[in-house]
Formats: C-alpha cells, structure tokens, sequence
C-alpha cells in the first residue's frame, strides 16, 4: 500500500489543532505566566540589577524562560493527548486506521514540536512589548530549537503512554522538568552562584540547552555549544528509537 | 477500498491465542467469515467476543496464530488489513472536544480521505442515520442511541468491506434497533459488506446472520448456519389440547412429554417436529381421543444458546 500522507497530515493536524481548543489550559497561562516573569524578574529586579555577562538581565534571563516554554509545550501535546486518548479509549480510532508506526510516531512528535514554536515565538513577541530582541546566530539557535522541542516531545510521548493517573502525568514535569530549568542557568551565570549550585547546574543537561540557546540569541557562551548539540543529537537518535519501539510494540496502547 | 481479489473469505482465523498476565482469553480458536455474509459471533460475558475482534483489529497484540482479512495478514500486511475493517467497537469512545461532523472528518482523514471529500461522506450519512441536525453538536450533547448511531457512521465512513459491530444494539430503543437492523442488512445486500456481529439480543442474530459461531471460554462450543442450528438443537414443543381427560395410550409413553388438565405438551427436535406431530395425531386418533386444537412452538435460539454454554459450563 501507497504511504497514507492523508492519514499522516489528518493525525498530525488533530494533534496541533487540539491545543487550540482549550486555549485557557493550554496557552494564556504559560504565557502569562512568561509575562510576569518579564515584569517581576526582567523589568521590576532586572533594573536594579548591573548588566550580567555584557548583556540586560531582562535579556540575560529570555533564552532560559524561552527554553522552559517551548519544553513545556513540547512536552506537554503528546503527553495530554496520549494520555487523555487512552483514557477515553478513542486511542483506537488511530490505532486500527492504516497510518504506520512512523507516520504515527513523527505526527504526534512534529505537532508537539509545532506547539512549543508556537508558544515560544509568543514568548518572543511578549518580551519585544519590552526590549529589542536580538538574534547571534539564527543556525545555531534553530538546531537547538528543533532539538530541544524534538526530545521533550518524545519525552512526552514516553510519559503519555506510561501513566495511568493525571497525577503521574505531571510527576516529570513537576518535579524534573522544572527544577532542573530554574537551576539550569535561566537567572544566573555559573560565577555567580556558590561551588555547590555550579556543580549541580554543570551536571544538569537543561544547563546546555539553555546555554546553546543563550548563545544563539546573545553570543554569550557558558560552555561548548557544539558539544551541546552533539549531546543533543545523539539523546535525539536514542530517544526516537525508544518511542519507535515503544509505539510499535503498542506499550501501553494494545492489550 | 480494494482487496486481494483471490480471498474468497474475508476473515480466516487459524489456532488463535491470546493469553493476558498469564490468563488464557482465547484457546486456539479456527473459524472463517465467508466474503459478503452476516455472521454471528455469541457468547455470554468474558466469552473472549471482545477479545478476538481486539486482535483481528490489532487492538490487541496475538499471541499465536495467524488472521488474515481480505488475504491480508493483519500483522505482516497491517496496512493494507486495516483499510479492509471498519469497527464499531462495543465501548463508545470518541474525542470530546470534537463535534460529530469534525469527529467524522477526522476519522475519514485517517484511512487517506481527503477533507471535501470526507465532509461530503460525512454530511450523507448523517443524514440516512438522522441526526444530521446534530452535526455540530459536540459527541457529550448526543443521546445514548445517538452516540451509538455516530459509532457506526464513524466505522463505515471510509467504506470498508468488513464492517465489525460489537454489540451494535446496546442502549438502542426498539424503534432504533429495527431501524438498525434494516440498514445492516442494506449495507450487506446493496455493497455486499461482510458484518462481523457481536450482540446479546439473540434474537438480533437469529434475525439478520446468516451463520452463528458461539464461544464460550474462549473456545467454540457451536459454528453453523442459523438454520442448521435451530433444526438440529432447537428442542420445540407441540401442544395439543384433547376433549375430555383421558388416559394416554401407552404408545405416548416413548415421547418426551408432559400431560395436565387436557394438555398434552411434547418436546422435539425441530427435524423431527412433522414426523411425531403426524404419529402423535394417529396414535391419539387410534386410541380414540378426541383431539380439540393443536399447535406448534418453535424454541427459541436464546435458550438453545442457554442450554449450549450452561452444558459447557457445566463440564
């Protein structure tokens, strides 16, 4: 049989449209959550605050609050969905619907993806409202973007299918996702906070993330963005391999 | 949808096992579905119905055994096995953010229909069903019948040429289920679309299938025509009513039979209903009782289907 594009494209449209439909769930808090950060952070305390690493400190803490949104939303489309649709059990509509495991795979993936841009380019937009935004290195500021959004939206399909209570769905989020974002450099530099702090932010892998994307924003760099990217890629391959499987075997999904 | 032209069944199951945390669902079940037929697949709750059309839907994973659907092998061909099914699973699952004609649109959009397409699709078979007034209504706003008829619509929408209905006349009222029962067999006469039907309402089966396969246990206790079946275990009653009491000739004595207050009530097998009605009247007539009326009562498949799992329960 001819590849199901239709099918593809039909999965993949829900999966992004969905958001849209509970836009008070899914996209007014977390960017009015980013609004205040702006104000409390970036304009209330960040004026008081001398330039950090030669930039604003409103523009110093952007790429880290920008990361945090787009893993959000990444993560948080598939999860939703996955978990919700099983729940409700119209899982099944996709699993007997002639759409392969890559089809399957890719289109809950690349709507995740589209909705942490999405939310991260309003991210953008409200912190123009307040200072010029600047781009260093639009490529490398891409490659992170769609990596970062590409493994949180795989982390998110892991989660979706392994949990069995709303509460499990928002155990990684809660108590993973966001304690390693705020002590992954979004505030601070690693010389300003004690031995300790800098030690636990250097082995923290969302350091790198924030700090790639720093510097594709600012050319502020705090560690090896190539290397970074090279982390990320290979997490990437290994992760879609996981959910792959994962999808293929019907973990979670068939009885 | 196209399928292998050289299939002459549409679903051949062989040696089917499904074994759940080490609970044995299915036990190595065989049996075929014939392209275009309405066949009937009974049995009492936890029978392993459910089970089976999960696999044969790849709902559920198989854990020995082939199905192949249209010469398609639903695991090595999945694709193209899928396309062949449409099913209206027995628990009504749908999006709740979606509306009916949306939900529709989504579902034809999965099997590669194209979204004019599809709403035109959509839009028909709303209208046939009858609530084509609740297209925009969200899947929580329906009634239970509603809801049901939105199942069915969502599984034929991508016209498959086998059409599985679990139970497809759960929380249906009369009116709806007759209604039911005549599209089906207008969907299986017009398009020649094999139906795959579960139900509980024997009567339903005994009505529209052509061929009924009874499971119990996960192992098939009957497979046969409806008519096979009815003749061959279909225990059925002449009554016959005499003009005064009497004592019965001794010749009555050989049948199966029960005698109160003028009476006469004896149990046969369907083949045999004509042969002992025509020796029963003779042996009365010899015996010189006189006989007022009498009649014949067909048993019905729901205690045939009683008397079949009780007696497999039972061993």
């Amino acid at each position: 049989m001819k590849p199901n594009w239709t099918g593809f494209y039909t999965l993949f449209k829900r999966e992004f449209l969905r958001f849209f439909q509970v836009p008070n769930n899914t996209i007014f808090p977390q960017l009015i959550t980013v609004l205040f950060y702006f104000l409390i952070f970036g304009i209330a305390i960040g004026s008081r605050i001398q330039e950090v690493a030669g930039v604003p400190y409103f523009l110093f803490i952007l790429p880290g609050l920008f990361v945090q949104v787009l893993i959000n939303g990444s993560y948080s489309n598939p999860s939703g969905s996955l978990f919700t649709s099983r729940s409700w059990g119209n899982i099944s509509d996709v699993l007997t619907a002639p759409i392969s495991y890559t089809q399957f795979t890719l289109a809950y993936i690349f709507a995740a993806m589209l909705r942490g841009f999405f939310l991260g380019v309003g991210t953008l937009l409200i912190a123009w409202i307040f200072m010029p935004i600047q781009i260093y290195n639009i490529f490398i500021l891409l490659a992170y973007v769609i990596l970062i959004s590409f493994v949180f939206a795989l982390a998110g399909v892991v989660i979706g299918l392994w949990s069995k209570t709303w509460e499990q769905l928002n155990i990684f989020i809660n108590f993973i996702v966001t304690p390693l974002t705020f002590l992954g450099g979004v505030f601070y530099t690693l010389d300003m906070v004690p031995g300790l702090i800098a030690t636990i932010t250097r082995l923290n892998p969302i350091f790198y993330m924030i700090s790639g994307v720093r510097y594709g924003m600012l050319g502020i760099k705090d560690s090896n963005v190539f290397i970074g990217l090279g982390i990320l890629a290979v997490i990437a391959v290994v992760m879609f391999w996981w959910v792959f499987t994962l999808l293929k075997r019907g973990y979670n999904l068939r009885t | 949808m196209v399928s292998k032209s050289t299939a002459k069944e549409s679903i051949v199951i062989k040696d089917l096992k499904k074994e759940y945390q080490g609970v044995k669902a299915v036990k190595g079940v065989s049996f075929s579905v014939k392209k275009g037929e309405i066949f009937g697949f009974l049995g009492p709750n936890g029978a392993g119905k459910t089970t089976i059309i999960n696999c044969i839907t790849q709902l559920a994973s198989i854990t020995s055994g082939t199905i192949i659907v249209n010469g398609y092998d639903v695991i090595t061909d999945y694709l193209d096995a899928r396309t062949q099914i449409g099913l209206s699973p027995q628990d009504l699952n749908f999006d709740i953010y979606f509306s009916v004609l949306n939900t529709l649109i989504y579902q034809a959009g999965y099997f590669g229909i194209k979204k004019n397409e599809a709403k035109k699709r959509a839009l028909k078979l709303l209208k046939e069903f009858g609530i084509l007034d609740k297209k925009n209504e969200l899947f929580r706003q329906l009634s239970g019948g509603m809801k049901r008829k939105l199942s069915i619509i969502k599984a034929i929408i991508h016209e498959p040429q086998i059409l599985i209905l679990d139970e497809p006349t759960a929380a249906l009222d009369v009116d709806s289920r007759y209604e039911l029962w005549e599209f089906i067999k207008k969907l299986n006469k017009s398009k020649g679309i094999t139906i795959f039907l579960t139900t509980h309402y024997i009567e339903e089966a005994e009505k529209l299938c052509e061929r009924i396969c009874i499971i119990n246990k996960g192992e098939i206790i009957k497979l046969d025509t409806t008519e096979k079946i009815m003749d061959e275990l279909s225990q059925n009653i002449i009554t016959i009513y005499l003009e005064k009491e009497t004592n019965l000739p001794t010749a009555i004595k050989k049948y199966k039979y029960e005698y109160n207050n003028r009476k006469l009530e004896i149990k046969v097998a369907k083949k045999d209903q004509n042969k002992v009605l025509r020796e029963v009247l003779k042996i009365l007539e010899d015996a010189g009782a006189g006989v007022v009326n009498f009649g014949l009562e067909q048993e019905k498949l729901e205690n045939i289907f009683r008397r079949l799992v009780h007696s497999e329960g039972s061993k």
